[in-house]
């Protein structure tokens, strides 16, 4: 009995609020300047917190206190979750800058890659250490053709093809 | 995959998972006194909740409703509970009233007032507006219908095959899910 309640209030807890656990990335392969060019959507909050569990330090996105190396603290924990692998190589990406709308963090992303590439190994865990249900979704467009990944916990790399 | 069948996913797993619980817990409430043979009408009524679901959500995307979360977290519960309770009603076990589409729409509105506030992840900075939206909001759909038939299947087997009297099978289900409605209750209390 008493197992039964605790089953049932762990599994309340998530119950009502029914959370969104996500992140989208969309990218692409601009030819021209041969750069893949990507912006991440993360929720504000799991951001904040995100960071602050790892750093213990508080970001206070959008307010006047926010902290000052606050672009350092995102640039390195995103980067620290995701990977994109060209032909096997992995990539150096620069943090290009952030932006917010509504509760939601834009993060720019950017690395030169050849457009004859023809294979893409991605791989984000972004909070799947925070939480079970978090699903990242990672879209790519190369010479018109977009391929899309569904990542979460127990299958955090994909390789996108194109032809 | 392409992105479709991506935002298909996401939308499925939103609803078949156990983090869903409050969704999935609603369905069974608003199907309880519903026998097999009405099939159709149990259909129906999820469409229903659907459409009112996606109304608020539409709507709070374009920034024209703003509710308090913590209001709705606490409204969505209270909506399984009156469900249930209206099930023990002579009016709610009737199976020609069309009083449960209006419940399943009305109490969609609320619902989906509980999932604006992350609509933004689907909409802001996509190419078209759609282009996320409707796989995903078809996932959902998906995942519900899913549901509807485990109900469905659950009923051929308790009501035709082991006799089961539809009349327990309400009272059965009406009466889990308000418990658990209750409890939900006071774990999203906003006051």
């Amino acid at each position: 009995m008493n197992f039964l309640l605790t089953l049932i209030l762990s599994l309340s807890g998530t119950v009502g609020a029914h959370n969104f656990h996500v992140s989208i990335t969309n990218g692409e392969l601009n030819p021209k300047t041969e750069t893949l060019q990507l912006y991440m959507k993360v929720f504000m909050d799991d951001l904040e917190d995100g960071i602050k569990s790892s750093t213990n330090k508080a970001l206070n996105l959008g307010k006047p206190n926010v902290h000052p190396q606050a672009d350092t603290l995102i640039s390195n924990y995103i980067l620290g979750h995701f990977s994109v692998k060209a032909n096997g190589k992995e990539l150096n990406f620069r943090y290009i800058g952030k932006e917010i709308e509504q509760d939601i963090v834009f993060v720019y992303l950017e690395v030169p890659v050849k457009p004859t590439v023809k294979e893409l190994t991605i791989t984000n865990t972004l909070f799947f250490d925070r939480f079970d249900d978090q699903s990242n979704i990672v879209n790519i467009e190369v010479g018109g053709e977009v391929e899309s990944a569904f990542l979460e916990k127990s299958n955090p790399t994909r390789t996108l093809h194109f032809d | 995959m392409s992105a479709f069948n991506t935002y298909l996913r996401l939308g499925y797993e939103h609803i078949v998972n156990p983090a869903a619980l409050d969704h999935i817990i609603f369905i069974v409430a608003l199907t309880a006194v519903y026998q097999p043979k009405s099939w159709l009408k149990i259909i129906l009524a999820v469409t229903f909740f659907t459409i009112g679901h996606s109304l608020t959500l539409t709507l709070s995307a374009f920034d024209l409703v703003k509710f308090d979360k913590k209001l709705i977290e606490f409204l969505i519960p209270v909506t399984i509970g009156v469900t249930a309770l209206f099930n023990l009603t002579k009016a709610g076990q009737d199976q020609k009233s069309k009083s449960k589409f209006w419940i399943a729409g009305v109490f969609g509105l609320i619902h989906g007032l509980g999932f604006a506030n992350y609509y933004g992840m689907l909409t802001l900075g996509e190419t078209k507006y759609w282009s996320a939206l409707l796989p995903f909001n078809l996932g959902v759909e998906l995942g519900q219908l899913l549901i509807v038939a485990i109900i469905l299947l659950l009923m051929v087997i308790f009501q035709m095959m082991l006799n089961t009297k539809s009349q327990s099978w309400n009272l059965f289900f009406s009466g889990t899910a308000f418990g658990l409605a209750v409890l939900f209750c006071f774990q999203n209390w906003p006051f």
